[in-house]
């Protein structure tokens, strides 16, 4: 701050902070009057002084701090140029820009994943679905089958492998099943 | 009171010594300080304009980016959906096989039937995923010659009513098939 009140341009700040100290010193004064004032027994004239003293004081500190808030909005009007200015909004659309090339490639990436994704995805279902119709006919063969050859089982070994079966159906376990077809008697 | 006025003289003259020596310095560099600004200025407006050069050549960039993104987003999408298709088609003329084996096989057992196509469904599903191009297309001959094999069983069967009741040829390959992994 003093820096940029001692610069050439700058003489009216540094005039005003001076006066302030110069008012401030006066007030220093005026309160070591006081004081001499009460040592001769003056009360007083040491009351005035003091009074007035602290009023100078006051105002000397009044017009150091509406300097300072001075300086403050002078710096913050000059950052507040520097942001508004051509070069900075030029940088600031540069790398808007930048960012914007950046994502974009991102963003293709990320697209054709998901396109891969979804086609696998639909792919997958398509062929769950002919699994589950294929299993269904197989399903409904083995238990023609096995209604075929119920005769040549007891009750509780039919009634067991029918249950075998269609929790094999409903896990969807090829292996199982047909190894199920192998325990079944030919008619 | 000489004394006084002699010791205000000098403080006087001394500030106005000062203020003559600033004053002589501010107009000494004058010019050199109207320079200064002068190429300040210049120096941004060329950075302002590299600046949106800059910008300008980024952003005509960005819009080629953009179309051709779009561009082999829509060719992806396309071979994508040709892709299912194709799947479906394949699934289906597996279907047919299936069919027309149980057609040509009077007693073949659902079973049986439904091993062959598991086991071309299997080699369909293992060229698909497969990504390496020449063991991609080894897995569809194999495929094809499966399909080429059921088909001379069904044709056999047809032509020849009292041959054996099942596709021998085509259990065979699924064996060899077995055998090998």
């Amino acid at each position: 701050m003093l820096w940029s009140l001692s610069s050439g341009c700058n003489s009216m700040p540094r005039r005003i902070f001076y006066g302030g100290l110069v008012i401030g010193s006066l007030a220093m004064l005026l309160f070591v009057a006081g004081f001499v004032s009460l040592q001769l027994g003056l009360v007083l004239l040491m009351g005035l002084f003091y009074l007035l003293a602290s009023k100078i004081l006051l105002l000397a500190l009044v017009v150091l701090a509406l300097l300072g808030l001075a300086a403050l909005i002078k710096a913050i009007g000059r950052e507040l140029l520097g942001y508004f200015d051509a070069e900075s909004a030029a940088l600031r659309r540069l790398l808007s820009l930048q960012r914007y090339r950046q994502d974009a490639r991102q963003q293709a990436v990320q697209q054709q994943k998901q396109l891969h994704y979804w086609a696998l995805f639909k792919r997958q279902r398509l062929l769950a679905a002919n699994n589950r119709k294929h299993l269904r006919a197989l399903s409904a063969a083995i238990e023609g089958e096995l209604r075929a050859g119920q005769s040549q089982l007891t009750p509780s070994h039919y009634q067991s492998l029918r249950k075998a079966l269609r929790q094999y159906y409903k896990r969807a376990d090829v292996e199982a099943m047909l190894a199920l077809r192998q325990q079944i008697p030919c008619p | 009171m000489s004394l006084i006025s002699r010791c205000l003289t000098e403080v006087f003259s001394f500030v106005r010594r000062h203020r003559d020596e600033n004053l002589r310095w501010h107009l000494h560099r004058q010019q050199d300080v109207a320079q200064l600004k002068q190429a300040q200025l210049l120096a941004e407006q060329a950075l302002v304009s590299q600046l949106k050069k800059q910008a300008q050549q980024l952003a005509h960039e960005l819009a080629v980016n953009k179309a051709r993104n779009s561009n082999e987003l829509e060719m992806v999408k396309t071979q994508c959906k040709q892709d299912l298709k194709d799947y479906q088609q394949y699934l289906q003329s597996l279907d047919r096989l299936k069919e027309s084996l149980r057609g040509s096989y009077a007693h073949l057992p659902e079973a049986v039937a439904f091993t062959i196509h598991h086991h071309a469904k299997q080699l369909l599903n293992r060229m698909w995923d497969e990504s390496q191009p020449e063991e991609k297309l080894k897995l569809e001959m194999q495929l094809l010659q499966f399909m080429t094999a059921v088909h001379e069983d069904s044709q056999a069967s047809l032509q020849d009513s009292q041959a054996e009741g099942l596709p021998q040829r085509a259990l065979a390959f699924i064996d060899a098939d077995r055998a090998s992994e």
